[in-house]
């Protein structure tokens, strides 16, 4: 970021190559839907693009990149006409190549059947993320799928690092009774 | 699980995340030591955990790169014109710089070593502060309002050193002995100019002219 700072346009690019796709799957969880999780995810770098000539480092980038996305991410939830469903959340292809799909078991190495119930499993997964509270739903995602550290998801969502723990230990109490078949 | 279980529950999934401190860590293992319930939750949180991380990551569209390239290039094209604007304003701004240190140098230079020919005070008179110019002029010391002024510099804490010396023409700038007008038009020498020592000094200026200074410094002021 320091190099874009300077004026190195394709350290841009590297960062946006880089965290791209994070971005998209961390705003998927919020939106449910691919076309507007990249939309949003462009957003924010369109973000960093414009913030790259004001940016200090005073914290390291990735938390600093995450804020940005959580704050459009919230925003984008939180706009009255914008009410989206986020149970279920909605699918935009059956193509499991370009959605997410539970890894296992993996549905290229087994019997159809075994491959529906990862989907189905997966889907049930989203579902419940996409039921938690947002604050919940934000600091679970931050640290358990992007592997932010408690510390890094607090200065994302600029709150304690004792209110994270409280945050992502109620949402993995309610993904452990909603998925306590799975378990 | 026993009531006293309670207080362990946010700990044991900050304990699966590596987010506890050592002695919190080993107040959880050692409770984990005698409690059976809380071994078995902490093995669905394990196993919650696998499942979450078992959820692939979402495939990015065959044209999300173009996309962002086509909102990302506006932007591109306003920085670079901003760049090329301020290349544009660089040179007539670096001139601008330059005349202003000319004139700079040009008073520091005449502090420094001060003329002994009229004609040269005259061009460096017009070219320096108040207080250069005072300590110039009490230099010659050809008069008791000189001597004045170089006492009152003296009692001011003025160093020797910076009391005029003899130099010569070819100290100045260039530029500043051959078009010495080009900077008469400055307001610091129009001001410098209705100090009251610029008389004498223009004075000396008309008994020994300098290029087509004598001229022009006769219409300022």
């Amino acid at each position: 970021m320091l190099r874009f700072r300077a004026g190195d346009e394709q350290a841009f690019r590297e960062l946006f190559e880089k965290h791209a796709r994070a971005i998209v799957n961390f705003a998927y969880n919020f939106v449910g839907s691919r076309p507007r999780a990249e939309e949003l995810a462009q957003d924010v770098f369109l973000q960093v693009y414009r913030a790259g000539a004001r940016y200090e480092p005073n914290a390291k980038f990735t938390t600093w990149l995450y804020r940005i996305a959580t704050n459009a991410c919230l925003n984008e939830v939180r706009r009255p006409e914008r009410r989206y469903r986020t149970r279920p959340l909605e699918r935009d292809t059956d193509d499991p190549g370009e959605r997410g799909e539970i890894a296992f078991p993996d549905p290229d190495a087994i019997s159809g059947e075994t491959a529906l119930a990862g989907r189905e499993l997966e889907a049930r997964i989203r579902d419940v993320l996409g039921a938690l509270p947002e604050n919940q739903r934000a600091a679970l995602v931050l640290s358990r799928i992007d592997g932010l550290s408690y510390r890094d998801v607090a200065d994302a969502l600029e709150c304690s690092e004792s209110a994270v723990k409280s945050l992502v230990f109620r949402a993995t109490a309610t993904l452990r009774r909603e998925l306590e078949e799975f378990l | 699980m026993i009531a006293a279980c309670d207080d362990f529950a946010a700990d044991l999934v900050a304990y699966l995340d590596d987010e506890l401190g050592d002695a919190d860590r080993g107040r959880v293992e050692a409770h984990l030591g005698t409690c059976l319930a809380c071994r078995r939750e902490l093995e669905q949180f394990r196993r919650l955990r696998a499942l979450i991380d078992g959820v692939r990551p979402l495939a990015l569209s065959a044209d999300f790169d173009e996309r962002m390239r086509q909102r990302l290039d506006p932007l591109a094209t306003h920085a670079t014109r901003r760049r090329s604007r301020a290349v544009l304003w660089a040179a007539p701004a670096l001139a601008a710089a330059a005349a202003l240190a000319l004139v700079w140098y040009s008073s520091i230079a005449h502090v420094d070593t001060a003329p002994t020919t009229p004609a040269r005070q005259s061009v460096a008179a017009a070219a320096r502060p108040r207080d250069a110019k005072d300590q110039a002029v009490a230099a010659r010391g050809d008069n008791d309002k000189e001597q004045a002024v170089a006492s009152r510099a003296g009692e001011e804490g003025a160093p020797p050193g910076s009391v005029a010396s003899a130099d010569d023409v070819a100290d100045y700038p260039p530029e500043l002995v051959e078009h010495p007008e080009l900077f008469l038009h400055l307001p610091v020498v129009r001001r410098l100019n209705r100090l009251e020592h610029f008389e004498e000094v223009r004075q000396h200026q008309d008994e020994e002219p300098l290029g087509q200074l004598a001229p022009r410094t006769a219409e300022v002021g």
